[in-house]
């Protein structure tokens, strides 16, 4: 069912990029969620930027202390790269299980995060890693915290003039657990369980709120899976009751701190 | 619009397209190309897929402005050099009795296509893992995963 | 007597099979190098698009419709409403109740109101957007006990009180009794369980192409279960007579039962011909959901009385099926879910109520299995029951009752020939066990939810259960569902070609290829040639109820009977001796195997051509309920009976309530495997489709409205989640059917539903009354 009708920019650069977005001026990526919003109606773009000709978002670097990942790169990119392997393999591990197939091969990580679908594997992940990301206008250039950017369902920090340009993982990062579980496409409740290069413990429970509720602690034992469930807003939908979901994180918790503890 | 793209390895041209058609549409309606098929236009079913550049798409979730200027591959472009005209994925497809009503077999054999060129031989938790976005709703996928391994082994015969 | 349980090619399957041989789908090839044309694959010249205005509200009368603003667009050259309608506003399978476009009430959300034909279907989308309607929103009926008060407002303000009278919104009620139903049992067990609404979900939308012809009649390409049946209503509609309106079979991507009513037949028709110009109209996901009936949901009380040993004393069973907003098939499920009630148990004392209902929900009809699914859910719940109650083992209490040749129904029909249910039973219990699950497994893809669920197995409990069920083949209570063939033998090119004909569906079933095998080992010869199926020949009947191999198998044998007799009078009359002939390999072989003659010499120029009907053996209606003393629900009403039994292993994550299903083994009688690839792949394929059932499938409907028609959230298995499926099949031959065999498409999707449930209740402890069953059911959260 075609959209209604749109002009489609291709600009090769981040700058000429950026002097075409606002409102009405989306930025196009992989479109696996983009077009779906489009189709429904929910979006009336008048047009499109399409970032795939830029070379520079679709990178992957490492600097002195991070690894700096752009947002231009599929999901199957970010989970098959050698770097994030090494620095950030917490990451791979969630792209790796993102979606389907076809998602990971189309789909951006800059696009999944911009969308801000609540029942996301990645945001819960950057979240754990304590990830920024990068956000460029004509005018300015700023570095936002995951736990900053991402505002409520559907809705982030980023303006409409941004460009989400890249996500930059500070490192040494965190290494851990990533579990979820998901009887649909997205998951129903995502757990990042990791421990802290300065020493302690943070787990990330996501997707099953409005937004990733993360914790530290000092010690693993120290972690009360219901209380951290208790401090979790489930949404109630066709995957599961407020109940029903509450219960899953907290066995998932408790599985992800068992998994962590296990050195698994 | 005009687009002028690749479409299993020859130039084409759609002439008149919307901005907002999918390349699924241009690619059925416009190019007269139906194989590919529309069971969901939702990114779910898989029956869409298709090779945009060598990755694996759902065309559906492709506008088709995308595809100006790339290469194109669908289901009728496989078959390309193979005495009989199969290749060996659609031959295991027809011989293992994989093929009831058929709507889906277009997306499974070019989903078994970017499997196998990924992993020659793969385990069956890797072929259902590798499936798992193609929806079959006639076979209970039993036959589908020995035309699979069917395939997968005469790849490996011909290719050493 | 059975065939391999795993199918792996041998190399002998060759597309130029005889009966019992492995044979490969002639339209194959196509299917795999995208060259099938389905009916969304059409396409013709200066064709227009038609789109559907469907009504938002499940219940709203429509006080007026201003088309204005949608014909004035540009790229539009129709819109229509009820007032375009020349003929019969109304069709339908059973009752001509529903309305081809919404006249003066609309009954479901859903519902069309009015059709739009343009240039382009987004023009026609956007045409149809800006047709306003002034509805004036009625509380909906949804809730199926409150339907059935006589104080409920009535759904149909005239409901077709001749055709099933029962009363108010109670479509109609099927009341079967036999024996006596009050005598004390040792033990009794009661239960209510629970189906929700199954859709079909077949991959190819609903969609067609009408073009229109230049005797003012018109042709229908179109995917459906039975073209003469779609054409009748069409030609009702139109009125025209039938004969101005010639329907053939476009490719069909899968059916399922949702296929058997009218979706956008009658409306493109009606737009081809306002317009002059061929019409397409092509559903989309969403649209499809609301666009063909689905499966009826079912509340159940059961009530089983049993002595010590286990002997069924009596059972007792109330089913309601809400049959949502127009009667389509709901009259004959109901029927059937009631004569089905009790299983395949012997139980001399029955009393069963089946009432199915008229509400404002989406309309229910026709799903493979046809009501006897429900019911089997109900009967296999209630025996797991009452073997727990009895403290004896599950299968041998059911195998301590189970039907067998001569064992009466309880609508009194004696059912003959095999009823193989203890061997069956038997079969699924002793096949050997998949090995237990490695405790220290890592491969996520092993475990409950599998990659989705990226934890280690704690938790996981594994669990055993069984089923058995049954069900009618072909249609029941007096209805002479017959079918035609026509089979013509020739000589082409030097060799021998045979061409069959019929208007049967091919839904993906594997149909054209046991007609060709019928044709190949019938006349000895090897080229068939399978014509498209249309309405130039008589009808074949519905590509349902487990009936077209029996059926049209059935005419097409008789056709090349008449084929043989014609040639081999030919041979006669030039003074062959042929005693006892047969045509084998080209040849006509006498009875001691001697060659006689070559048909193609014989043949010459000259074709020989046979049309035959294929008329099964007649059926009873069952005795009706008209209020008047003794009328229990009794009468050979069956064809023929089918049986299979299912295990399951599941694996249960009880902290989750997330199923990994191990393994199923299945295990039906067919009669006669006539293409033992298809046989095995209709039962496999049916198996999924319980397992769906089970544990995923539900249209969810609240007030009236559907919250999940996509695939995103109605869920059909995937390959994650089916299991290696072992089939054992029986071919214990039905004396009165062609070749012996049995129906097989449903039995499959019958027994495998209440199988998953009862090894998710071996697993977890936990009563599971209803499907699908949901984690929160399990985890008890």
């Amino acid at each position: 069912m075609p959209l209604p009708a749109f002009t489609l920019h291709r600009p090769r650069s981040a700058a000429d990029a950026i002097a075409l977005l606002d409102e009405d001026c989306l930025a196009y990526s992989g479109g696996t969620e983009l077009l779906m919003a489009m189709r429904m109606g929910l979006i009336r773009p008048t047009a499109l930027v399409d970032l795939k000709r830029i070379d520079e978002l679709n990178t992957i670097t490492l600097g002195a202390d991070r690894l700096l990942i752009g947002a231009g790169a599929s999901h199957d990119r970010v989970a098959g790269d050698a770097l994030v392997a090494e620095h950030a393999a917490l990451l791979a591990t969630a792209e790796r299980l993102v979606g389907n197939a076809r998602v990971r091969a189309q789909g951006s990580i800059g696009g999944n995060i911009c969308f801000a679908e609540p029942r996301s594997d990645v945001a819960t992940v950057l979240v754990a890693l304590d990830a920024t990301v990068l956000l460029q206008s004509a005018s300015s250039r700023r570095s936002v915290p995951a736990t900053e950017f991402f505002l409520g369902p559907y809705w982030t920090a980023r303006e409409p003039g941004e460009l989400l340009t890249a996500i930059s993982i500070p490192l040494p990062a965190p290494a851990g657990v990533y579990l979820k579980f998901q009887t649909v496409e997205r998951p129903t409740v995502a757990v990042a369980a990791v421990a802290l290069p300065e020493g302690g413990y943070r787990i990330v429970v996501g997707a099953v709120g409005d937004l990733p509720v993360s914790a530290d602690y000092a010690q693993l034992t120290a972690v009360d899976a219901a209380d951290l469930a208790a401090r979790v807003e489930p949404v109630s939908d066709l995957t599961g009751s407020e109940r029903y979901k509450r219960h899953v994180t907290e066995v998932f918790v408790r599985r992800a701190v068992a998994a962590l503890a296990g050195g698994r | 619009m005009r687009l002028t793209f690749d479409v299993n390895g020859v130039g084409q041209q759609a002439d008149d397209v919307w901005p907002g058609e999918s390349l699924l549409y241009v690619l059925r309606e416009r190019m007269g190309l139906p194989g590919t098929k529309n069971a969901c236009e939702q990114g779910e079913c898989g029956s869409c897929s298709v090779y945009l550049d060598g990755t694996l798409v759902c065309a559906c979730l492709v506008a088709a402005p995308q595809a100006q200027g790339r290469a194109v591959r669908t289901v009728e472009g496989l078959a390309t050099d193979s005495a009989g005209g199969l290749d060996h994925i659609q031959q295991a497809f027809v011989e293992t009795g994989a093929v009831q009503c058929g709507f889906c077999t277009p997306g499974l054999i070019m989903a078994t296509d970017d499997l196998l060129a990924n992993t020659p031989t793969p385990s069956d938790a890797e072929i259902r893992e590798a499936l798992a976005g193609n929806l079959c709703r006639c076979t209970g996928y039993e036959k589908i995963l020995d035309a699979v391994r069917l395939a997968a082994s005469r790849r490996t015969e011909v290719t050493p | 007597m059975s065939v391999p349980t795993t199918q792996r090619p041998t190399g002998t399957e060759t597309a130029t099979g005889r009966l019992g041989d492995i044979t490969l789908l002639p339209d194959g090839i196509p299917k795999v190098t995208g060259d099938f044309a389905y009916s969304s694959d059409l396409w013709m010249d200066d064709m227009l698009w038609g789109v559907t205005l469907r009504s938002p509200h499940p219940r709203a009368r429509v006080r007026s419709i201003d088309i204005g603003a949608a014909l004035a667009t540009a790229g539009v050259t129709a819109v229509l409403t009820h007032e375009d309608v020349p003929g019969s506003k109304y069709y339908g399978l059973e009752i001509a109740d529903q309305p081809v476009l919404a006249v003066d009430e609309v009954r479901y959300t859903g519902e069309p109101v009015a059709i739009v034909a343009a240039d382009h279907p987004e023009t026609a989308r956007r045409a149809a957007a800006k047709i306003v309607v002034d509805y004036e929103v009625l509380d909906p009926i949804t809730d199926s006990r409150a339907a059935m008060s006589p104080d409920s407002p009535l759904v149909h303000a005239t409901p077709t009180q001749d055709h099933y009278p029962g009363g108010g919104n109670i479509l109609r009620h099927v009341r079967i009794r036999r024996g006596d139903p009050t005598l004390t049992a040792d033990v009794v067990v009661t239960g209510e369980y629970d189906v929700g609404m199954q859709d079909q979900a077949f991959l190819g939308p609903e969609s067609g192409l009408a073009v229109p012809a230049e005797d003012g009649g018109v042709d229908l390409f179109i995917a459906t279960q039975w073209l003469h049946v779609d054409q009748r209503q069409v030609a009702e509609s139109l009125g025209l007579p039938e004969d101005k309106v010639r329907l053939s079979l476009a490719g069909v991507g899968g059916a399922f039962g949702a296929r058997e009513d009218v979706s956008m037949q009658i409306h493109a028709c009606l737009l081809a011909l306002r317009t002059n110009k061929p019409i397409k109209m092509v559903y989309s996901r969403e649209e499809s959901f609301y666009g063909h009936v689905h499966r009826h949901p079912a509340t159940m009380r059961y009530e089983h009385g049993a002595n010590r040993d286990g002997t069924l004393v009596y059972v007792k069973c109330e089913v309601v099926l809400d049959g949502g907003a127009y009667a389509s098939s709901s009259p004959a499920v109901v029927s059937n879910a009631a004569s089905f009630a009790v299983g395949p148990y012997n139980c001399d004392n029955v009393l069963i109520d089946g009432y199915i209902l008229y509400t404002n929900n989406p309309p229910c009809g026709a799903m493979r299995g046809f009501g006897a699914v429900q019911v089997c859910f109900g009967h296999e719940s209630q025996m797991d029951k009452l073997a727990a109650a009895l403290g004896i083992d599950p299968v041998e209490l059911r195998i301590h009752n189970a039907m067998a040749e001569g064992s009466l129904m309880p609508t009194g029909q004696v059912v003959e020939g095999a009823a193989p249910v203890a061997e069956l039973l038997r079969r699924v219990k002793d096949a050997p066990l998949p090995a237990a699950a490695p405790t220290d497994s890592y491969d996520l893809r092993a475990l409950p939810g599998g990659v989705s669920n990226t934890t280690h197995g704690e938790g996981v409990r594994r669990g055993v259960g069984y089923a058995v069920g049954f069900k009618n083949v072909g249609y029941s209570e007096g209805f002479d569902d017959f079918s035609t063939a026509r089979v013509r033998l020739e000589v082409v090119g030097g060799e021998l070609v045979a061409t069959v004909h019929t208007a049967a569906a091919e839904v993906g079933q594997g149909l054209i290829t046991v007609m060709a095998q019928i044709a190949r080992t019938e006349l000895g010869v090897e080229q068939v040639i399978n014509q498209p199926a249309d309405t130039s020949i008589g009808t074949a009947g519905s590509t349902s109820a487990s009936r077209q191999t029996y059926c049209t198998g059935g005419a097409v044998q008789a056709a090349c009977e008449a084929v043989r007799d014609g040639i081999l009078a030919m041979a006669s009359a030039r003074g062959l001796s042929v005693e006892g002939a047969a045509l084998r390999d080209g040849k006509i072989v006498a009875a001691d195997g001697a060659a006689v003659a070559s048909v193609a010499d014989l043949l010459g120029e000259e074709i020989v051509e046979e049309t035959r009907e294929f008329h099964h053996r007649p059926t009873e209606p069952l005795t009706r309920d008209l209020g008047a003393p003794g009328d229990i629900g009794q009468g050979a009403a069956h064809l023929q009976f089918a049986f299979a039994a299912h295990r399951v292993v599941a694996d249960v994550d009880v902290e989750l309530g997330l199923v990994r299903l191990v393994e199923v083994t299945t295990a039906q009688d067919v009669g006669k495997a006539l293409n033992p690839l298809s046989v095995v792949g209709q039962i496999q394929g049916g198996t999924t489709q319980g397992i769906g059932l089970a544990l995923m499938e539900e249209i969810q409907v609240k007030d009236g409205k559907i919250r999940n028609p996509s695939f995103t959230d109605y869920l059909i298995p995937t390959i994650l989640d089916t299991p290696p499926m072992q089939v054992q099949v029986l071919e214990l031959g039905d004396p009165h059917a062609p070749y012996g065999l049995r129906g097989v498409g449903e039995p499959p999707t019958i027994s495998s539903t209440p199988a998953v449930v009862s090894a998710l209740r071996a697993a977890t402890g936990r009563p599971l009354t209803r499907v699908p069953v949901r984690p929160e059911h399990i985890t008890g959260t």
